[in-house]
Order: structure tokens, then C-alpha cells, then sequence
């Protein structure tokens, strides 16, 4: 049977004509890789892959949202494209929300799925000049139909305002993603500060919210005391707070770039 | 049959076309052109355009299909009749066989709830055995050598 060519994000959308939010139909998309998309009740996990051959089925949880299983069956469809070889896989939900930033297998289909359903020439556009808040968020998630997490992260890559996404647990920090616009010098503390909203949600003090914090809060600088950060924090999972850093004023970013 | 020749007759036409098109030279088209008093760049930028729409249209047919594809697929999942085990017994015992003998089936199927495979439901296992016949995995060499 001849290998399967691997096809990048951008190659599938662009070899379906997919221009729009609404054309990103996970299923049809799958269908063109060899493999078929099945929603029924899963016990353990969120998503599941088996492939044989040039073919694969991916079940996802019919008991999740529409969003968590567009991006759950994304996910699958990148290990299908991505790791020729390996046919078989079972993702819980802390893979899909807890792993972006190591080189993993999870992390790489995290990204491929944020990339496939996230595309670039499609959500800049529409993420231009937008708050870097949840509530930016959610709107671009209902167009996009997508999970908060997989719409944050793009929102800080190709928003046009400085930003940062930050997943963190009980123990920490588990990954950051950085806006382009960010320094590279701000780099995130590894836990949040008392002072943050997140803090709070890991203690079980409040549900989710947006404040203004000093940034010392979160941001590990020497001056990053004599600055304010807007935050945003919600929970995404058990154990799993999911933050939105904006530097609203952008006066640390400026005063950083003077120094240089 | 008369659409048939008529087809013909327009392929032909269009061949003849395209062959004229083809031996003539990019001075000569041109120059055609502006005694037509056609702007060459506006032609060129319809035609870009027009080959243009022709691909995205080409494009999104195959989106389509795709969608379709898919609905007939799992159409065919839910009422395709497999020949499997008629006992949930059997089922589990041709389950345990199969991720003995490819074990690489192992990660999908036994999840992380489910480590155990006599955890597994007596409908997880059917629901695995059918996936696995629709992907054809029941004709695995290595599960027929494993009758032997």
C-alpha cells in the first residue's frame, strides 16, 4: 500500500477551497486524509484513533461539546497525518488541554489541530484589534466553532495587541504561549501571584474573571512591579486555569524596548 | 446520441482553438488584441480571475463530496453487518486475540480508565470489533497466522 503523503494544515484547506470559518468541516476534512469521524459515548478519554492501512477511524466523545469535538477530532486527524506508523491512540481530555508546548506527539497534534481549524489566513483578519480577553475569545470561538483554550492561544499568536496565554495547575505553570509583540524578556513567573485572579481560582475562591493586576503578579522582571497587566482567568478543566495576559498599557513593552 | 456528436463537434472546435492559440505568438496576440482596442492587462486580469473562480469552485466540489463522502461512511458504520462472534463471550475472546497478536491496537483500545481489558463493556467491544472489520484489520496476516 504506498505511504499516505503527509498534508499540512494549510495544504488540506487549501486543496478543499476552504476560505471561510463556516467551510472548516472537520468531518469532510477528515474524510480527505482516509478517515472517518464517529461521535459516540467514550469512557476514559475524549477521543480515539485506529488505522489500518491508508484508512483510520477516529471516535470522539458524544458527550462533549461541539467544540471540544471538532478540536478533539482534529487532534486525532493530526496524529493520523502526522505519525504514520503509530495507528492507534486515545487522548484524555489533559492531553488535548494540558500539553502545547513540549516537542511530544500531543503537543504537535494540539498544534495541528489549532492550525486546521485556527487557519492563519482566516482568523487574522478577524482577530485584528481585538481585546486579548475571554470575551474576544468566545466570539471568535462561536464563529470558529472551537474550544477557548485552541482560540486563545491563536488570538495572542495573530491578534494585533500585545498578549500572552498562560495554563497553569496546582503546581504551576504548565505551558505559555507568547504574542509575537511580547519581549522575550517577559517571561511568565512559574506560578501565578497571590495577587492574580488564577491564584484565586486554583484556591476554589471565585469561578473565573478579569482584573487589572500588578504585573509582578505574574510576569518575572525586575521592574514588573511598577507595572499593570489586564487579566483574564477561567477554568478549562479539573485543575487546569487558563489565563489571558494583555498588556493594555503597553508602557512595560515600550520602556523594555527603550532599554534596548 | 445527438448530444454525443454535439460534444465532439465543440471539442473539436475548441482543440482547433486552442491549437491556433498556441502556434501564435505573444507579439502577434497583443498586438490582435489592441486593433480590437482591448486593454491586454484587463483581458489578462478576467482571465486571472476567471481561471481563478474555475479552481475555487473545482475546490469546494470536492469539499463537498468530502461532506458526502463521510455521511455515507458512517452510514455504512452503523448498518454495515460485519460477520463477527454471535456471543459477547466470543467477541471479547476475538478482541483479546487480536490485541495479543497486534498489539499496537492496545493504546486506543484500552484507555486510561480502562487499563484492564475485562473492564471493557460488553458494547466497547463490539464497537471495537466493528471499527476494526470496516478498516478491514480482520484480514491482518498475522491474524491468520495466529489460527494456524
Amino acid at each position: 500500500m504506498p505511504p499516505r503523503a503527509y498534508l499540512s494544515p494549510s495544504d488540506l484547506l487549501d486543496d478543499l477551497g476552504i476560505t471561510e470559518p463556516g467551510e472548516i468541516i472537520v468531518e469532510a476534512l477528515a474524510t480527505h486524509c482516509g478517515a472517518t469521524i464517529l461521535e459516540q459515548p467514550l469512557a476514559g478519554c475524549e477521543a480515539r484513533l485506529i488505522g489500518y492501512g491508508d484508512r483510520a477511524i477516529i471516535t470522539v466523545n458524544s458527550a462533549s461539546s461541539v467544540e471540544r469535538r471538532r478540536f478533539s477530532a482534529a487532534h486525532e486527524l493530526g496524529h493520523w497525518v502526522r505519525d504514520r506508523g503509530r495507528v492507534a491512540a486515545a487522548c484524555s481530555e489533559e492531553m488535548l488541554a494540558g500539553r502545547w508546548q513540549d516537542k511530544g506527539r500531543e503537543s504537535g497534534a494540539n498544534r495541528f489541530a489549532a492550525d486546521l481549524l485556527l487557519p492563519d489566513p482566516i482568523f487574522r483578519p478577524r482577530a485584528r484589534n481585538r481585546p486579548i480577553t475571554l470575551s474576544s475569545v468566545r466570539d471568535l470561538g462561536v464563529a470558529f466553532r472551537t474550544s477557548v483554550t485552541a482560540t486563545a492561544i491563536r488570538l495572542v499568536e495573530l491578534g494585533s495587541l500585545p498578549g500572552m496565554v498562560v495554563c497553569s495547575g496546582p503546581k504551576g505553570r504548565l505551558w505559555f504561549v507568547r504574542g509575537p509583540d511580547v519581549p522575550k524578556e517577559l517571561f511568565p513567573l512559574k506560578a501565578p501571584g497571590k495577587g492574580s485572579v488564577a491564584y484565586d481560582l486554583l484556591q476554589g475562591k471565585t469561578d473565573a474573571g478579569g482584573a487589572e493586576v500588578d504585573a509582578d503578579n505574574w510576569i518575572d522582571h525586575p521592574d514588573a512591579g511598577h507595572y499593570e497587566i489586564h487579566e483574564d482567568s477561567m477554568r478549562v478543566a479539573k485543575d487546569l486555569v487558563l489565563t489571558l495576559l494583555w498588556w493594555k498599557d503597553e508602557a512595560q513593552i515600550m520602556d523594555l524596548d527603550e532599554d534596548e | 446520441m445527438n448530444d454525443k456528436i454535439a460534444e465532439e463537434k465543440a471539442r473539436r472546435v475548441l482543440e482547433v482553438i486552442a491549437e491556433s492559440v498556441a502556434e501564435t505568438s505573444d507579439d502577434e496576440i497583443l498586438e490582435d488584441m489592441r486593433a480590437e482596442g482591448k486593454d491586454p492587462a484587463a483581458v489578462a486580469q478576467e482571465v486571472r480571475s476567471a481561471l481563478f473562480r474555475g479552481v475555487t469552485a473545482f475546490k469546494k466540489a470536492k469539499l463537498r463530496a468530502a461532506h458526502e463522502q463521510h455521511e455515507r461512511q458512517v452510514e455504512e458504520l452503523h448498518h454495515q453487518n460485519f460477520s463477527l462472534p454471535d456471543t459477547p463471550a466470543a467477541m471479547r475472546a476475538l478482541l483479546a486475540k487480536i490485541l495479543t497478536l497486534v498489539p499496537e491496537y492496545g493504546p486506543a483500545l484500552l484507555t486510561a480508565q480502562y487499563r484492564d481489558f475485562s473492564e471493557l463493556s460488553d458494547e466497547d467491544v463490539r464497537q471495537h470489533l466493528v471499527q476494526l472489520a470496516h478498516l478491514g484489520a480482520m484480514e491482518d496476516p498475522r491474524l491468520r497466522e495466529g489460527d494456524g
